[in-house]
């Protein structure tokens, strides 16, 4: 396939980060809406300027190699610094765009409280160490050497990254949320989650569909650089793309329905976007009555996963990142092994790359986070919270012509 | 947490059989559960006050 083929796809994936920017704006209140858009492009900027310096050295395709009971083990990427001659610029663009996807991720679950040079520190780190070791297993090292090391299918599959983007990014999400603490009102002290919505539903809805169009790119780019597709296989995964989006959106449409009597808006929307998530793990090697299974169960499993997160681990998560990313990535992950044709053991290699991503990213995350957070503390003081960081950090609204701030948190 | 992923790369690396590996797999993947379980507990701060 010619290599403008996959660099046209490469170039979509920047709508994925605009759609993740707006749904995350439009999940917060107004006193924090240009604070969070701001938050995007920082830390976007961030993460590409660091995956660019060190990180790509951890992901380059030829790695530290130990031996293991007789099996070559991939486990850390050996690349030069600065990312100078890279042997294909494609899969580093992929990548650093990839990145600056992910860590759009944590900042949805830190919204209103994050301090926007703390979130810089982390997405540096994110992008320097801990995504670019993920992103070596799945796409180059041990992970996607399950096959030809132990004989299991494919070995690890991930097309579009809902482990290594998705997955990875909602474990620091969920890392973020536990560091940050809930927002202040969240919770009454009988430890009961109350609603905060968002400001406005409809760009969080026009970033749902926005971002269809990145969730193509990333799933027919990574087809093409990291499992060679050919073309009905590329556009195998642009068409279930589609399929399972309108599956999930649906299926959270419904269960809302039945759920609380009427349907939610920013839930269906997160329907949509847990499915995209879903899919983009095998979207070439899926038929499409498998992408609507896939996409359905996405629609549903995230209602009752952002209750779960809210409701039984006290998370304060605005927009339901760790649900749609987390736990739609790792659904995802699970249905190629269920679904797609390869040799038998597909299924125990998807476990394997589940439990080493979760086993080893999370206490890595953890650590990181909790260090920076010693140094840099992550969480703005009441003042600024009560204020809005729009006002306390950037010292003007995102809407200043109408808006007016009061007090208007409730003695709980 | 890092045990269950020890315990699972270990399985691939020394047992020869795809049941017994599987078996093996998913027992890490509870040892992970477990581990989980209990960070998330100890990160709750919103503890449940008791009704006065």
């Amino acid at each position: 396939m010619p290599e403008f083929v996959p660099l046209f796809f490469c170039l979509l994936i920047p709508f994925a980060i605009i759609g993740l920017g707006l749904i995350n704006a439009g999940l917060n209140r107004t006193r924090s809406a240009a604070h969070s858009m701001l938050g995007s492009m920082c830390a976007a900027s961030a993460a590409v300027l660091a995956f660019a310096i060190i990180g790509s050295s951890l992901a380059a395709p030829h790695g530290h190699i130990i031996q293991l009971a007789g099996k070559q083990f991939a486990w850390l990427g050996a690349g030069p610094l600065f990312s100078r001659n890279p042997e294909n610029a494609v899969v580093l663009l992929f990548e650093l765009l990839s990145v600056a996807l992910a860590v759009q991720i944590p900042l949805a679950s830190g919204a209103e409280r994050w301090r926007l040079s703390a979130l810089c520190v982390s997405a540096t780190s994110f992008a320097a160490l801990q995504f670019p070791m993920v992103a070596f297993w799945i796409w180059s090292g041990f992970l996607s050497q399950l096959g030809t090391n132990y004989g299991l299918g494919r070995g690890f599959i991930d097309a579009g990254g809902a482990g290594a983007i998705q997955v990875v990014g909602g474990i620091n999400a969920l890392v973020i949320a536990w560091l940050l603490g809930p927002r202040h009102g969240k919770f009454t002290s009988q430890g009961i989650p109350t609603a905060m919505p968002g400001h406005n539903a409809v760009i969080v809805v026009a970033g749902s569909l926005l971002a269809l169009l990145g969730w193509i790119g990333l799933a027919a780019a990574g087809a093409i650089l990291f499992y060679h597709c050919d073309f009905p296989a590329v556009l195998a995964a642009i068409i279930n793309t589609l399929i399972a989006a309108s599956s999930g959106a649906l299926g959270a449409l419904v269960t809302t329905r039945i759920k609380f009597g009427k349907s939610d808006t920013s839930l269906t929307a997160n329907g949509w976007v847990c499915a995209l998530v879903a899919v983009s793990a095998g979207a070439p090697f899926l038929k499409i009555p498998e992408a609507i299974i896939v996409g359905l169960a996405a629609g549903i499993i995230v209602v009752f996963a952002v209750e779960l997160v809210e409701a039984r681990l006290r998370v304060d998560d605005p927009a339901g990142a760790i649900s749609v990313h987390t736990i739609g990535g790792m659904w995802g992950l699970l249905a190629v092994g269920m679904f797609a044709e390869t040799s038998s053991g597909q299924f125990l290699a998807q476990l394997v790359g589940i439990g080493c991503i979760l086993g080893i990213e999370l206490p890595i995350a953890y650590a990181i986070n909790s260090a920076i957070n010693h140094f840099q503390p992550y969480r703005v003081d009441k003042t600024g919270e009560r204020q809005g960081l729009d006002l306390y950090e950037l010292g003007a609204g995102a809407y200043p012509e109408f808006m007016t701030h009061r007090e208007d948190f409730l003695r709980r | 947490m890092l045990s269950g992923s020890v315990i699972m790369l270990s399985s691939l690396t020394l047992l020869p059989g795809l049941p017994s590996r599987t078996a093996f797999c998913l027992a890490a993947l509870a040892v992970q559960t477990l581990g989980f379980i209990l960070l998330a507990r100890s990160n709750i701060k919103v503890r449940k006050k008791p009704d006065a």
